[in-house]
């Protein structure tokens, strides 16, 4: 039964488009938090969402580089407390510009279908 | 703990490092930060009481599988990608014709030494040149075979090589190395033809290359067949892994659910407990092991398309062009009835030289060009071949397409020489004179660019 219970809520990911959709903003609002590095993102995304949004990890840094290309965000080396050099991302003027778009189109959607199914939009 | 001794974790994650790198579409800085990254993720694992082996499993099935990182990486790198490409159609050109002028050599020969000794042959001018085929054909399956089968051997050699290359002077050294080897292996092939000569006379040669030029029109149908196998296959793999993923708990034997259903809690989504639960009653080892060779294969399958490409589409602009210049010279020959006699044949010889160099660079940069502009056409006829019935109109297609292009480079030039004028013999002597010399001068200029494409691929450079 436990095993059951535990595949019902596995089950229950985001779809592959919603994901690819949702990426970008996701990363821009983790980095308003300030500077992290990519394996920590993706645990804060993890945890936010309870595992409901599952990225293939490796997946997540030519997004990365790709919004570093667009100077969203900005990278560095730098040497973690372990002394293993991790890359660190930060986010650029670019970037909250970006993000604001971001928000409001989102919330558009959100307040859309929040009238539409009748529930009121949880506006934090 | 006892998995520790067995397992080498750097070791490991050096390998799985490797593999990545063996593809164009990682930077190093690229592989440098999904190496931290998979180093993060297994000391997670680690605490959370997983073993290196399972924590290293999980760790890089959630980083994602190579080819499907490899494509969103190449997205980035789109200039590395090509560069690896024409570096494979310049060794795929140079070792298959080497391979080629070496079998059909070898094989002109037999048939010269066989025609020596059979001094009468049936019937007139057929049955020679249809023997001299038949020699010909396992001679054209062999060099295809020594091609492939070298290549693979090559790994080695080509990580050695690669090693050589960082530094100047030992790259000078290279490139000079690689210059006499190909130029002696010019000789080599010029003294095969010698040697077809030496045993018979003309008219055995005669029969040799009509002989070759019924091969040539095979070899283009066959190529053009085994290209687009060589890309239906690759493609294939890449579909064997994307299914990989998928699996039906429901139809799992009751024993490996519960130990799926203790692992999950830990951390791990159905799948990877699946994965870790199966490889704890020893059934996942063989899966890896199988996942590890269709890796490999993917890597020389991409090489062996590229090479093929190459083969194919460089002789046509070859041909082309080189047909262009050669009429461009018998024309203006034609005008000219006096030259500066004093050096007696070599100004025209000279001449010749002058309008093939030319052509032979915009040969190479046609080749180029027209292979880059192709994505959209390569991406079509990709979509085409993974169902059987468009993959035979797609063979069918390109196999007439590959004659009529064929038939353009060898019959155009015929008929332009009808319009022109039948030039003379020494005419036509003269333009295969600087042909050879710019051969040779095509083979060190090949050799040459393939060391520095490699050097640009395999040296890091500078961020």
């Amino acid at each position: 039964l436990t095993s059951i219970a535990a595949l019902g809520i596995d089950s229950f990911v985001l779809s592959k488009e919603l994901i690819a959709a949702s990426t970008v903003p996701l990363v821009l609002s983790v980095l308003t938090e300030g500077e992290i590095y990519g394996y920590a993102l993706i645990q804060r995304v993890r945890e936010l969402s309870s595992g409901r949004i599952e990225w293939t990890e490796g997946m997540l840094y030519p997004v990365l580089h790709w919004m570093e290309k667009e100077e969203l965000i900005e990278s560095e080396w730098r040497e973690a407390e372990t002394g293993r050099k991790r890359k660190y991302y930060r986010l650029c003027k670019e970037g909250r510009k970006a993000l604001q778009q971001e928000q409001e189109q989102w919330m558009t959607v959100h307040e859309t279908l929040s009238k539409l199914w009748k529930t009121k939009p949880h506006l934090s | 703990m006892e998995d520790q001794t067995a397992f080498e974790l750097n070791q490991v994650i050096q390998r799985w490092r490797e593999d990545l790198a063996k593809s164009p579409a990682f930077r190093r800085e690229n592989l440098n930060e999904l190496e931290s990254h998979l180093r993060d993720s297994v000391a997670a694992l680690q605490t959370r009481g997983f073993s290196a082996e399972e924590a290293f499993l999980v760790a890089t099935r959630r980083l994602g599988q190579s080819r499907q990182l490899e494509a969103e990486f190449s997205k980035l790198n789109r200039s590395a990608i090509w560069l690896e490409r024409a570096m494979w159609m310049l060794i795929g050109l140079q070792v298959w014709s080497f391979f080629e002028g070496l079998m059909s050599g070898i094989a002109g020969n037999l048939f010269a030494l066989g025609s020596r000794m059979v001094s009468h042959y049936p019937t007139g001018n057929a049955w020679p040149v249809f023997v001299s085929t038949l020699i010909q054909l396992p001679a054209l399956i062999a060099a295809v075979w020594l091609t492939w089968t070298v290549l693979r051997k090559t790994d080695k050699f080509g990580a050695w090589i690669a090693s050589k290359l960082a530094r100047r002077s030992s790259f000078a050294l290279c490139c000079i190395a690689a210059c006499v080897l190909a130029l002696l292996s010019c000789v080599l092939l010029i003294g095969l033809i010698v040697g077809q000569w030496k045993f018979s006379g003309p008219a055995t040669v005669a029969f040799i290359s009509r002989s070759r030029q019924f091969i040539a029109p095979l070899r283009t149908i066959g190529f053009a067949i085994l290209t687009l196998v060589v890309a239906r296959k690759w493609q294939g793999l890449q579909n064997i892994r994307a299914d990989q993923t998928s699996f039906d708990l429901n139809q799992m034997e009751p024993h490996l659910r519960d130990s799926v259903a203790t692992l999950q809690p830990r951390g791990l989504s159905a799948e990877e407990a699946f994965v870790i639960a199966t490889r704890r009653i020893g059934q996942g080892r063989q899966l890896e092991a199988g996942l590890d060779k269709t890796n490999r294969n993917s890597v020389w399958l991409a090489r062996a398309l590229w090479m093929l490409i190459g083969i194919q589409v460089w002789p046509f602009f070859d041909r082309l062009m080189s047909g262009i210049a050669g009429n461009l010279f018998a024309i203006g020959w034609k005008n000219v009835h006096q030259i500066p006699s004093a050096v007696g044949d070599a100004w025209p010889v000279f001449f010749s030289a002058l309008i093939q160099l030319p052509a032979l660079i915009a040969a190479v940069w046609l080749t180029w060009k027209s292979l880059r502009k192709s994505g959209k056409i390569g991406q079509w006829i990709a979509t085409k071949l993974t169902q059987r019935s468009s993959f035979v109109i797609c063979c069918i297609a390109a196999s007439v397409l590959a004659l009529l292009l064929y038939a353009l480079v060898v019959v155009v030039p015929m008929w332009w020489y009808k319009f022109a004028g039948e030039p003379s013999w020494a005419t036509v002597s003269y333009i295969d004179f600087s042909r050879t010399f710019i051969a040779a001068l095509r083979i060190i200029g090949f050799t040459l660019l393939t060391l520095l494409l490699a050097r640009k691929r395999f040296v890091p450079q500078k961020a």
